[in-house]
């Protein structure tokens, strides 16, 4: 028996060693992120709220009521803040992605309300106008169909 | 001297006292005081000389980097390379000559404020009346700040920067951190000042604005006025057929009846008290008539209130004020979405009716005697964002009349280059930090106005510490002032 196994545990070594060398190995392990399966992000506080975000049965209204009811719940849950994080676009999306005082992402880079400059955005991709008129009130914009702002075709909530 | 208070001392105050109290028992002790100290008939306060502060607010955040404009060419270059398609062109810029102990660099000014050039220059051509000067990049802080410090958050910043109402209550309380019971600044000099220098027949602090935190006090209240005067409670109108007529009264006979109850006594009496303020003011106001000054003004809201600035100013004999702060509003400055028109039409308006209110002044002999500034939210951002400008920080701001060393540029004017190493820069879009404080153009301007004594700027001003000691200043010097935009020994 004892014969058997220092057989066996060579043969079983030299096979491990033969299927790893055969396993395909990536061209460019920087650009082939598919091969290594990392788990999913958990779900953000925003991917749950703007699910329905620029929904096509939904409109721009929905939308912003949506934003907003969405900014309400992060700001309940960061209490201590000040709108020197968060005075423009650009600056809100950094903070909701997790340059906040928690350190916590309330909102993740795959949502639809973010583009790839990482601005928020509305239903036809053009960024919202951040306006802060007090430490508790932002004004949002949005350009509307027409995609310019400060036209009749505007959006406002605040 | 002795600290022990006469009952003549003890009488003149009480007047004063009651007006702000919020203690129920002490105001009514303290209104049977005033009748005791009004029927008494008790001299005002010793000393003649008086004294106005005028805060004209620019609402909504000017941008104030394309009022004042550097002129020569490299630092034009970089303005213009900042600001692209919202600088004003070289040309257009209106050129003002700086006297010596200004910062010694050439400015230009936005093409709508001619005005304010001839102020700057001296007016009517005469070099010798120079009556404005501008505080480059100033704003609210907690205490001196650089990029570093507020990047590291190294200390206490001031809260919420960038937002209209948070901004624009710190200029006017030049308490950046907050406080727990909010006031104005010119509230807390009107509770250090106003039982000292006034006759508390009516309030210190007029506003033309509605009611601001500016004049907000401990003890003491704004008294609002409008274009037509007093707000009216009580109708000067005889029609009694008119509704609000008989509404008024109705209540004024309520509040004259004999109340056992004390709230409701104190109720009445203070309501009383309000409503005989107001007809007090409202006579004196209409004692002047419209043409109490030769100076033309123009026909705008900037005009207007103006105009009935200096009409309440020419008023303080009889209103009992040897010390009067007064604010205006002028709005419509925040300018997102379009800067350059939208700009001009507001300096437009607000330029002539500023130069009308000094030569209004000068007219009537009161140059030397009111002192003028301007303030605002914050600037706006360098960079543009397609044609307008957003929520900034530090900016520029004018302070005029007889008692300014005008003709200069004060503070530091900021190296408007755009990049990454340039210190002055925070935040997104071109944000500078201020280099000059509220608390040092605030300080500037109450000894001017009499404020004596480190304790009493220190009520006043909380953080005047971490800028400036009031203990050094000498009044022959200017080098010792704050900032120093006062003639020397005018205080």
């Amino acid at each position: 028996m004892k014969r058997v196994l220092l057989l066996l545990i060579p043969l079983v070594l030299i096979l491990a060693w033969w299927f790893m060398r055969k396993a395909p190995l990536p061209e460019d392990l920087s650009t082939s992120p598919d091969v290594v399966e990392s788990p999913p992000p958990p779900p953000t506080l925003g991917d749950e709220i703007l699910g329905n975000y620029a929904n096509p049965n939904s409109d721009i209204r929905q939308d912003l009521e949506l934003f907003q009811n969405y900014l309400r719940n992060v700001f309940l849950l960061i209490k201590k803040r000040d709108t020197r994080y968060y005075s423009s676009n650009e600056e809100l999306a950094e903070f909701l992605l997790g340059k906040n005082p928690h350190r916590t992402p309330y909102l993740s880079t795959q949502s639809r309300i973010l583009n790839q400059e990482r601005q928020l955005i509305d239903r036809w991709d053009t960024p919202l106008k951040i306006h802060p008129l007090s430490g508790k009130v932002l004004e949002i914009r949005s350009a509307g169909p027409d995609t310019r702002y400060y036209t009749e075709d505007d959006f406002v909530i605040k | 001297m002795s600290s022990q208070k006469t009952r003549r001392d003890f009488l003149q105050g009480a007047p004063c006292a009651a007006l702000g109290s919020s203690a129920i028992m002490s105001t009514l002790l303290n209104l049977k005081m005033a009748n005791q100290a009004v029927a008494a008939g008790l001299p005002s306060a010793p000393g003649n000389d008086r004294k106005t502060l005028v805060c004209i607010f620019l609402h909504g955040g000017i941008d104030s980097y394309n009022v004042i404009v550097p002129r020569d060419n490299a630092r034009y270059n970089s303005y213009r390379n900042v600001r692209t398609d919202i600088s004003l062109p070289q040309d257009d810029l209106l050129p003002i000559n700086q006297v010596a102990g200004g910062d010694g660099e050439l400015y230009g000014l936005h093409p709508a404020t001619s005005a304010y050039q001839e102020l700057f220059n001296g007016l009517g051509g005469d070099a010798s009346k120079r009556r404005l000067s501008f505080i480059a990049n100033i704003g609210t802080l907690v205490q001196p700040t650089t990029r570093a410090d507020f990047e590291n958050e190294a200390h206490a910043l001031p809260q919420n920067l960038f937002s209209h109402s948070d901004q624009t209550e710190q200029w006017q309380t030049s308490l950046p951190q907050g406080d727990t019971r909010l006031t104005g600044w010119a509230g807390r000099i009107a509770d250090v000042l106003h039982c000292t220098h006034n006759q508390n027949v009516t309030s210190m602090s007029l506003s033309f604005a509605g009611n601001n935190i500016f004049q907000v006090g401990r003890e003491t209240s704004q008294f609002v006025m409008n274009q037509n005067g007093g707000l009216t409670f009580s109708q000067s109108s005889n029609n009694e057929s008119h509704p609000t007529f008989q509404k008024n009264v109705a209540v004024k006979s309520l509040m004259e009846q004999e109340y056992a109850n004390m709230m409701e006594k104190a109720f009445a009496e203070l309501t009383n008290q309000s409503i005989n303020e107001q007809e007090f003011v409202q006579e004196q106001f209409d004692s002047l008539d419209d043409n109490f000054v030769n100076t033309d003004f123009p026909s705008t809201s900037a005009g207007r209130d103006l105009k009935n600035a200096l009409r309440m100013i020419q008023l303080r004999p009889e209103l009992g004020l040897r010390r009067q702060t007064i604010f205006i509003s002028f709005g419509g400055w925040d300018h997102h979405s379009q800067l350059l028109g939208p700009q001009n039409d507001r300096l437009s308006e607000l330029a002539p009716a500023i130069k009308a209110f000094q030569d209004g002044l000068e007219e009537l002999g009161l140059a030397d005697s009111v002192m003028t500034f301007t303030a605002s939210d914050f600037a706006r951002t360098l960079r543009s964002n397609g044609g307008g400008s957003d929520h900034a920080w530090g900016g520029n701001q004018m302070v005029f009349g007889e008692a300014v060393d005008g003709g200069k540029v004060l503070g530091q004017f900021p190296d408007l280059t755009f990049n990454d190493s340039n210190p002055n820069y925070v935040s997104r879009g071109g944000r500078i930090i201020p280099s000059t404080s509220v608390d040092s153009l605030v300080a500037e301007l109450l000894l001017w106005f009499g404020l004596k004594g480190s304790a009493n700027f220190e009520t006043v001003l909380p953080n005047l510490n971490n800028f400036y000691n009031v203990a050094n200043v000498d009044a022959s010097d200017p080098s010792t002032f704050p900032i120093g935009f006062l003639k020397p020994n005018t205080f």
